[in-house]
């Protein structure tokens, strides 16, 4: 394949996959701006490492990426609050009575506590997302959303296809149970 | 309706679901997200690759490396190699308290000594 038709493969395969990636990110960091900055370097360690790759083996490469990407961002706040709790930050003369969250910039999109405020079922599906443990999420995101098979997940999720089966239907159990009002 | 229809219906709603949020991501996060695959898609072009002349350079490195490896290990033992395991054999094979082999410098030059007075 020549680098020009890679390059535009790997467009058409990016643009595809971007925003659904970036909703998985955002449930599971609630914080869009990480959720962004998480897409974008699952992008560029799959262009970097696997361009050469076959197209259809770009997707479950990319969600591997992705989620450990997801994984690493929990692993790094979990460090950080721990870190905080320990050693609470001192009042120094920098500090304002500004509260920061005043100063973030506005991105347009929904924080995820007023959108679970409205109650609406597709705030109450993705705070039952965010409830689960990170390898049903992943599950159920790889399975049902994106609609990948047994084996494809499991390449993604870098586990066993039993593996997969298990963690998929312990995510629909849950949710269903989460989301009684909405489910069939 | 059966347990597994009810899932089948259960997902079909949360992708209908997720697909209609993922619609309504606003226009300021799409266009940061197409900056990103952009941004990424162009350090596929700037990926240096090996230049055509690189190849006959890396093939002479590699067979230079493996004659050198060749010889290092096929090397013949030279005469003193063949010596010294003797002499390790020797030292295994032998009755003497290992002490002895300790103070045989000692008892080298004690019968130079008393061979020379």
């Amino acid at each position: 394949m020549s680098q020009d038709n890679q390059s535009k493969d790997l467009d058409v395969f990016l643009a595809e996959v971007e925003t659904r990636a970036f909703q998985m990110a955002r449930i599971a960091t609630q914080n869009s701006e990480e959720a962004l900055d998480i897409v974008q370097d699952a992008m560029f360690k799959l262009v970097q490492r696997y361009a050469s790759k076959e197209p259809s083996e770009w997707g479950p490469l990319f969600y591997r990426i992705l989620q450990h990407r997801i994984k690493d961002w929990h692993r790094r706040t979990w460090v950080r609050n721990r870190w905080r709790a320990w050693f609470p930050r001192q009042k120094d003369e920098t500090d304002s009575d500004e509260n920061p969250i005043e100063n973030v910039p506005d991105t347009g999109i929904r924080d995820f506590a007023d959108a679970v405020a409205t109650k609406d079922a597709a705030s109450e599906l993705e705070l039952a997302l965010y409830q689960l443990p990170l390898r049903q999420r992943q599950a159920f995101f790889l399975r049902a959303y994106e609609g990948y098979n047994t084996a494809e997940t499991a390449l993604a999720m870098s586990c066993s296809v039993g593996s997969v089966k298990t963690h998929y239907s312990r995510a629909i159990r849950a949710l269903r149970i989460k989301l009684k009002e909405f489910a069939p | 309706m059966k347990e597994t229809e009810k899932d089948k219906a259960f997902v079909e709603t949360a992708k209908y679901l997720l697909s209609e949020r993922a619609e309504k991501i606003d226009t300021k996060t799409r266009s940061r997200l197409h900056k990103g695959r952009c941004a990424a898609l162009q350090s596929l072009k700037s990926r240096k690759r090996p230049t055509p002349w690189m190849w006959p350079a890396a093939g002479m490195a590699v067979a230079c490396t493996v004659i050198l490896a060749f010889f290092l290990i096929l090397k013949e033992p030279g005469p003193q190699e063949v010596l010294s395991n003797m002499e390790d054999i020797e030292l295994l094979a032998s009755s003497e308290p290992i002490e002895f082999y300790d103070d045989l410098e000692f008892y080298n030059w004690l019968a130079k000594h008393e061979g020379a007075g």
